[in-house]
């Protein structure tokens, strides 16, 4: 076969032979004879392990069958087509792009045990977050029966076949030498939006490791820019999108603007693939109710001041003492909790001019005044309600998240704090303490703390505050809606009346019906509003802008229009938008919401603990 | 892995039972209840602990339905490897020999198959029996290049003449086996342990030359395929060519074809030989016919005249 790119030579089969002849004389001539039967019998041992070429079976199945009905471990027919995708017509090279919760990570587990089992993959190394180290770990050995070493020191990587490591260790320079000199079988990185970059360490190192087959993992391999997913295809294999600026030229009309759609789907298609909630892939119901309150006078009144001082120094532009994302995130905490907007409040005031410090004094002096947030009062009697149900409450802010660990000690409930500062192993130890302490059944967590983690285990979530980026709502209920959960979802969202957090919860969740939204229509929200500023930013200006709630109600009324008009005119593309085709219908994201993903109870405006239940 | 039926599965775990030693009971056709010894790692446990278990064994899931807590063995499922595994510390060598059982009028009706002038001369004398070493060795071929296809390869190495027999250890059938090397009549074998492992690695070789070659084409077309997705990615951007170069190393390490060989196990095995002798014809030597019944190959030295030629022969004169 002629070829101008190899010669016949390079690629004449090469025996190995794995023993030395040598070895296997000394064995005759220690002359520790076995007998027929037993010969016979290993011959036979050796037949039946034979690996007889790719087929549709996996071997998995028979391997974990008993260990899965152990652990109740059901593969999803989704993610056993992906694995014999991944293994069968992309090589083992394949970004795992599945939207959050629809269980990547068992399906990169099952691809590992399926080239393990196969004989093809031994040496594999897991890059992942520091915080999902350990998860990973714990994933492996349960549901796979893989033992893998959470690297430490540079020896391990050397020493262990399996090893998982965060990328920020595997990036130090010390480790980074070795891991490039080593040979990998199978390389799987986790979270791997992150890896846009190729500027970046992480990026390089990424891209230096030598391996033999590669599979990237995240739910977002495409937010603002196109030449992030071309770095991110790259990576998986150089040249599928060809050069950079062929790329450009071809497939870009702008950063954020697609051109010849179908070929670049196609492109992507071979080595992407995305598995959508839909028809075929069902979670149990979700019910998510708005739950209204009233604030204290106190609470009221601090509330209208703290929004005045934000909104007068927004106005100053550039002339404001306080830069303007300091002034969304007070806005923000003061919809959570008066200890957090204290928090930034006294931060403010010690870089402070001497007129303006007085200002933010006063303000802090009605922070004391809040004694109680009322929010809490609810809070008690949603876990009043829900009995011995595990419970989990999410919050922005740290000190919010103090706040209500100490109202529940007081009440005597304990409760468990989880966020993005503890250490894995203190992250490990708090989850299981959670879900096996039936002390415990409550679980704080910070956004950062609650990033990737999997508490499907527990079905009723509390949005103590709600995040104003719709993403990031959808990502916490990630957490306990998603495949291996069996119950009905019960997600609370607290509202204070009279602010911002109200008419933003009446945009999302009556104009724009956020629950019922696919992942892939949020995600053109957020890309739409990425293009000139951000969501919160946009949230901001109506707040701004406005003098008075009706005002407030009218612009963001306006702000939901445009995201309606742009959402139906489709011009702002998604990753799904890029990797399905237009008649893939029932893939596609549906704007009205398959019937079993949501159920808002929201909307009367009065919703109770009692109506939920 | 081999498709294997459920009976065939059960069959392999009793063979292997009994090979350990270990007890076992047919409950009924459906489950079997086996007493094993299981190792307890040394990473607990130094030395290892040794602990005795029941194991509950079924084979269909309609079976593991009937018996709620068996566990299922099936091909690929952990047992199956567990014993498979638990097996390689066994029959890696073997010394045995083999006794030529059959009737004379039998060894005869083969030799006149083989060589159709020899009808003529039937019935001969009773052969003498001598035993011959062969060296049986069953490989594991290991086709690899970005994917794998195994085989198993049986080849015995005849000791004296140097002769490789291919599916040797077919040859032998359901053959009785007795141990150890026999006592008398064994012919002196002319090639060392050495010399055998060089001859069979050389058949090895011609074995992989003589292959139908698509594995290794498609594998190559493939090869380049990503060598030359490779290279459009930097060849526009003029990125560092140590790069390509490394990373193309990857690929050709990748795709490359490679057959890796893993000996099974090793058997020193004597054969018999019927060895016959044809009366002294004329001014002719006398004939010796070596027969070896296992591998249904005859050998003849000094020469044999078939009586149809020895007739015409005389004629002549």
């Amino acid at each position: 076969m002629g070829s101008i790119l190899t010669t016949p030579g390079e690629f004449a089969p090469q025996l190995e032979f794995f023993t030395k002849p040598e070895e296997i004389i000394k064995g005759i001539h220690r002359q520790e004879w076995d007998s027929w039967a037993a010969f016979r019998l290993r011959l036979r041992a050796a037949e039946i392990s034979l690996f007889t070429g790719f087929d549709d079976e996996l071997l998995i199945y028979p391997h974990l069958r008993e260990r899965w009905r152990q652990c109740g471990l059901i593969p999803y027919p989704h993610q056993e087509a992906t694995v014999k995708r991944v293994i069968g017509e992309l090589r083992g090279r394949a970004l795992l792009a599945d939207e959050v919760g629809l269980g990547k990570t068992i399906e990169a587990g099952m691809i590992i045990k399926e080239y393990c089992l196969r004989g093809f993959a031994k040496k594999i190394l897991i890059l992942t977050p520091a915080s999902l180290c350990r998860q990973w770990a714990a994933e492996l050995s349960q549901k796979f029966a893989l033992y893998p070493v959470l690297a430490k020191a540079d020896f391990d990587w050397g020493r262990y076949d399996l090893v998982i490591s965060s990328l920020d260790l595997a990036k130090q320079e010390k480790h980074r030498k070795v891991i490039e000199g080593l040979y990998y079988d199978l390389l799987v990185v986790d979270e791997a939006h992150k890896l846009k970059n190729p500027s970046t360490k992480n990026w390089q190192l990424v891209s230096r490791i030598r391996k033999k087959f590669f599979l990237l993992l995240t739910a977002t391999p495409l937010q603002n820019d196109l030449k992030e997913l071309f770095n991110l295809i790259s990576l998986l294999r150089p040249g599928q999108l060809g050069s950079y600026r062929s790329f450009r030229q071809h497939f870009m009309v702008d950063k954020r603007t697609a051109k010849n759609q179908e070929e670049l789907r196609s492109l992507l298609g071979r080595v992407m693939i995305r598995n959508k909630r839909g028809p075929q892939i069902k979670l149990p119901r979700r019910r998510v109710a708005t739950m209204p309150l009233s604030l204290s006078g106190e609470e009221t009144e601090f509330y209208r001041q703290v929004t005045g001082f934000v909104k007068e120094e927004y106005r100053k532009g550039e002339r404001a003492a306080v830069n303007r994302l300091t002034l969304i995130t007070l806005q923000r905490e003061i919809c959570s909790s008066s200890f957090a907007a204290a928090t930034t409040l006294f931060q403010l005031s010690q870089k402070a001019s001497v007129a303006e410090a007085e200002k933010i004094v006063t303000l802090m002096e009605l922070a004391g005044e809040v004694k109680e947030n009322t929010k809490m009062n609810l809070v008690e009697e949603i876990l009043r309600q829900t009995g011995e149900e595990k419970v989990i409450i999410f919050t922005e802010f740290l000190a919010t998240q103090r706040y209500i660990h100490a109202r529940l000690k007081r009440k005597g409930i304990l409760s468990l704090t989880f966020d993005g500062s503890m250490s894995a192993s203190k992250k490990d130890f708090t989850l299981g303490r959670f879900r096996r302490d039936p002390a415990h059944r409550v679980l704080i967590c910070t956004e950062s703390g609650g990033e990737g983690v999997n508490l499907q285990f527990c079905r009723t979530m509390i949005n103590y505050d709600l995040p104003w980026n719709p993403m990031r709502l959808e990502q916490r209920i990630g957490r306990i809606h998603r495949l291996g959960q069996t119950r009905e979802v019960y997600v609370y969202n607290l509202i204070s009346r009279g602010t911002i957090e109200e008419h933003l919860l009446n945009l999302l969740l009556e104009k724009v019906r956020l629950f019922e939204m696919v992942i892939g229509d949020l995600q053109r929200i957020v890309n739409y509003f990425a293009r000139e500023k951000s969501f919160e930013a946009r949230v901001m200006g109506a707040l701004v802008a406005a003098e008075n709630e009706r005002e407030l109600s009218r612009n963001l009324e306006r702000l939901g229009d445009e995201l309606l008009s742009r959402l139906a005119r489709k011009e702002e593309w998604g990753v799904d938008d890029l990797i399905m085709a237009p008649d893939d219908s029932d893939r596609r994201p549906q704007g009205g919401g398959p019937e079993d993903q949501a159920e808002d109870m929201g909307r009367a405006p009065a919703a109770t603990a009692d109506q939920i239940r | 892995m081999a498709r294997l039926t459920p009976e065939e599965v059960k069959a392999f775990l009793i063979d292997t039972l009994q090979v350990s030693g270990a007890a076992y009971r047919e409950v009924d056709n459906t489950l079997l209840l086996a007493e094993v010894t299981v190792e307890i790692p040394p990473l607990f446990f130094d030395p290892p602990r040794l602990e005795k278990q029941t194991l509950n064994l079924v084979f269909t899931p309609e079976a593991s339905a009937n018996y709620p807590g068996a566990e299922l063995v099936i091909p690929g499922s952990y047992r199956l490897n567990w014993f498979i595994d638990g097996l390689q510390e066994r029959g890696n060598y073997t010394l045995q020999h083999f006794k030529f059982t059959g009737a004379a009028a039998k060894s005869e009706k083969a030799l006149a198959a083989l060589r159709p002038e020899l009808k003529k001369a039937l019935p001969l004398s009773s052969p003498a029996e001598e035993a011959r070493p062969f060296l049986l060795v069953n490989y594991t071929l290991s086709f690899q290049t970005d994917e794998l296809q195994e085989e198993l390869v049986s080849l015995g190495l005849d000791m004296v003449s140097g002769t490789i027999t291919p599916d040797f250890f077919r040859c032998l059938g359901e053959a009785e086996a007795l141990p150890g090397a026999p006592e008398t009549g064994v012919a002196t074998p002319s090639y060392t342990l050495e010399a055998a492992f060089a001859l069979l690695h050389q058949y090895l070789e011609e074995l992989v030359q003589a292959r139908d070659p698509r594995w290794v084409n498609e594998a190559r077309v493939r090869y380049e395929e990503e060598l030359t997705c490779l290279y459009q990615y930097y060849q526009e951007d003029q990125r560092d060519f140590g790069d390509f170069h490394s990373r193309a190393l990857d690929l050709y390490d990748k795709f490359r074809p490679r057959v890796l060989v893993r000996p099974v196990n090793v058997g020193l095995l004597y054969l018999p030989v019927l060895v016959y002798q044809l009366p002294k014809e004329g001014r002719k030597e006398k004939t010796v016919l070596r027969y070896l019944p296992f591998l249904d190959k005859l050998e003849t030295s000094g020469e044999f005249e078939s009586p149809t030629i020895a007739k015409a022969r005389a004629r002549k004169q």
